[in-house]
């Protein structure tokens, strides 16, 4: 579902840049106070007096287990990468691959989710032309906005209901057809092709997709769960 | 965690064999509907996910996706190896409340009342002198200093000059000392120019009494201006590199200021204002001033100017009385 250079109107591509710089602004907020701890700054032990000068004399720090962390996010970035380029067969010579986002969603949480396929999606347009340069934005919007975060969503929604499997499964098939929805609004705005062809054609092939996204996501969630477990 | 590290490599390696070569799901609709040529074709190191000048097909397919895989790994390693060189300084946590602090981004080497530098220099062999006294609101106290600046003319476009802060508030006594070198390296028709300017903050505050930073600085700042009509602009724009132990800053910043002189009452005063802010926190720290000039004879002017902070990173209020003598 990556979008090429050429099918977005570039007033379109530009607003959805900035778009996606600030989803990851947030995502990358929130991360920070994850992997970091407030600690109170060493040059201010000594600073005698000078300390009531100062409010909040904290910096951040970097803390072992967020370090962790973000290995296990490069972890999570490396699989889902290679699963990316797994395409496998769906009917009437189209095929699909994996988008990945709600297993790294479920994996390390939405906002590191959003993270992990948004670097996925920036080596995949730099190093490998997949993807269009102007369009990162689009893409970045469509797999780590609806289809990693707001996916994540449905899956916090359904989990309350009913067993976690069935949140993963169910998520995990939403996230393809919302984030081709996306997609295929995008290609309807810039009027690359009508609303009422593109925004049926893409739903529904992707909810095709949809299913082996929820079977890979099922199977990907409970290796990497046995891995850690280990 | 490394058993997925094989996982991923081995994915990336089997997908080049068993992947389906059928297009994904956009591809399907763009050509079925006919726009799939609108796409354009861009150039990448591994386009298409093939080694460059290797043979296409599925060996080349497969490094490709090794290559992939530890590239996208080795963003995530890199970003652990800056974030802990960087030793994770987010100056947003240290707010400064200090006056000088906001003042130490520039010193008050310019012509009183501005923080604004210009781009001139004092004439060769001459020596400018300027004393003021100023009252401080911030945020949690208030500070009254006065400050001494001297400053000599060397070249026609050189000068060298120190300033000496000295707060009267309690804890009282002898604030960071600056020195500074300008050299203007430019000069247009129209009174319009580019200067340079090196600052050397002293650490001989002391700082378990509150005084000064606890470090020396660098600065290092441009300084530009130019006149429309009677009224003069300036603009700097300043690098400052803070001692790391610093009690007050512990990060380098960017500095940033425009200010405007308007000559009234036929060439007997001056109204200015200006903005000045930095980024060493966040929000910027940033006060606007408004101030007058009167010029008593030449070489001689008394001025004032009242300050107004913008956020609640910066003072609250500062009101400034001094004068400005060239010999």
């Amino acid at each position: 579902m990556h979008i090429p250079d050429g099918f977005l109107d570039p007033k379109i591509s530009t607003g959805l840049i900035g778009a996606a710089a600030a989803v990851l602004g947030w995502s990358l907020a929130k991360v920070r106070e994850v992997v970091t701890a407030l600690k109170p700054a060493e040059a201010f032990a000594g600073a005698g007096r000078n300390a009531g000068n100062i409010i909040g004399g904290m910096k951040r720090v970097l803390t072992g287990e967020g370090e962790r962390l973000i290995y296990k996010m490069g972890m999570v970035a490396a699989l889902v990468f290679a699963a990316q380029m797994f395409n496998f067969p769906i009917s009437s010579g189209t095929s699909g691959h994996l988008i990945g986002g709600v297993f790294a969603a479920v994996i390390l949480g939405p906002f590191a989710g959003s993270i992990i396929i948004a670097a996925v999606l920036a080596v995949q347009m730099l190093f490998f032309a997949d993807g269009g340069l102007l369009a990162i934005g689009a893409n970045i919007i469509n797999m780590a906005l609806f289809g990693t975060m707001l996916a994540y969503y449905i899956y916090y929604l359904i989990k309350r209901i009913a067993p976690e499997w069935l949140a993963i499964a169910g998520a995990a098939w939403a996230s393809v057809p919302l984030a081709a929805f996306v997609c295929a609004v995008e290609l309807g705005s810039s009027g690359t092709i009508p609303f009422e062809i593109v925004v049926p054609a893409m739903v529904k092939v992707h909810m095709v997709i949809g299913i082996a996204e929820a079977l890979i996501t099922l199977a990907l969630v409970n290796i990497f769960r046995n891995l850690q477990k280990r | 965690m490394k058993k997925l590290f094989y996982v991923s490599i081995i994915i990336a390696i089997a997908a080049a064999f068993f992947a389906s070569s059928h297009p994904d799901g956009l591809d399907f609709v763009s050509e079925k509907f006919g726009f799939s040529e609108k796409g354009q074709e861009r150039g990448a190191v591994m386009a298409g996910y093939a080694i460059p000048h290797f043979s296409e097909g599925r060996i080349s397919s497969s490094l490709a996706g090794v290559a992939g895989v530890l590239i996208t790994l080795s963003i995530f390693w890199l970003a652990v190896f800056v974030i802990k060189k960087r030793k994770f300084d987010i100056k947003r946590n240290i707010i400064l409340l200090s006056f000088s602090v906001v003042l130490i981004s520039l010193p008050v080497f310019a012509a009183r009342p501005l923080v604004t530098d210009d781009i001139y220099t004092v004439f060769p062999g001459g020596y400018e002198l300027e004393i003021g006294y100023s009252t401080t609101q911030n945020q949690a106290s208030s500070i009254n200093s006065a400050n001494l600046s001297i400053k000599r003319g060397i070249l026609s476009n050189v000068d060298l000059g120190i300033e000496v802060p000295y707060t009267m508030s309690t804890p009282s006594g002898l604030n960071d000392v600056f020195l500074h070198a300008k050299y203007r390296f430019w000069e247009g028709d129209a009174a319009e120019g580019l200067t340079a300017r090196v600052d050397y903050k002293f650490n001989n505050g002391n700082i378990n009494q509150g005084l000064g930073s606890g470090d020396s600085d660098y600065g290092f700042l441009l300084i530009g201006s130019k006149m429309f009509g009677l009224t003069k602009t300036h603009f700097n724009v300043g690098y400052v590199l803070t001692g790391v132990n610093a009690g007050i800053q512990s990060d380098d910043y960017i500095a940033y200021t425009l200010a405007l002189e308007q000559p009234v009452w036929g060439e007997k005063g001056e109204v200015v204002a200006e903005y000045v802010a930095n980024n060493a926190a966040q929000p910027n720290p940033a006060f606007i001033q408004l101030g007058a000039r009167y010029i008593v004879s030449s070489g001689l002017k008394i001025d004032a100017g009242y300050s107004k902070g913008l956020n609640s990173n910066s003072i609250k209020n500062s009101a400034t009385v001094g004068v400005h003598w060239e010999i």
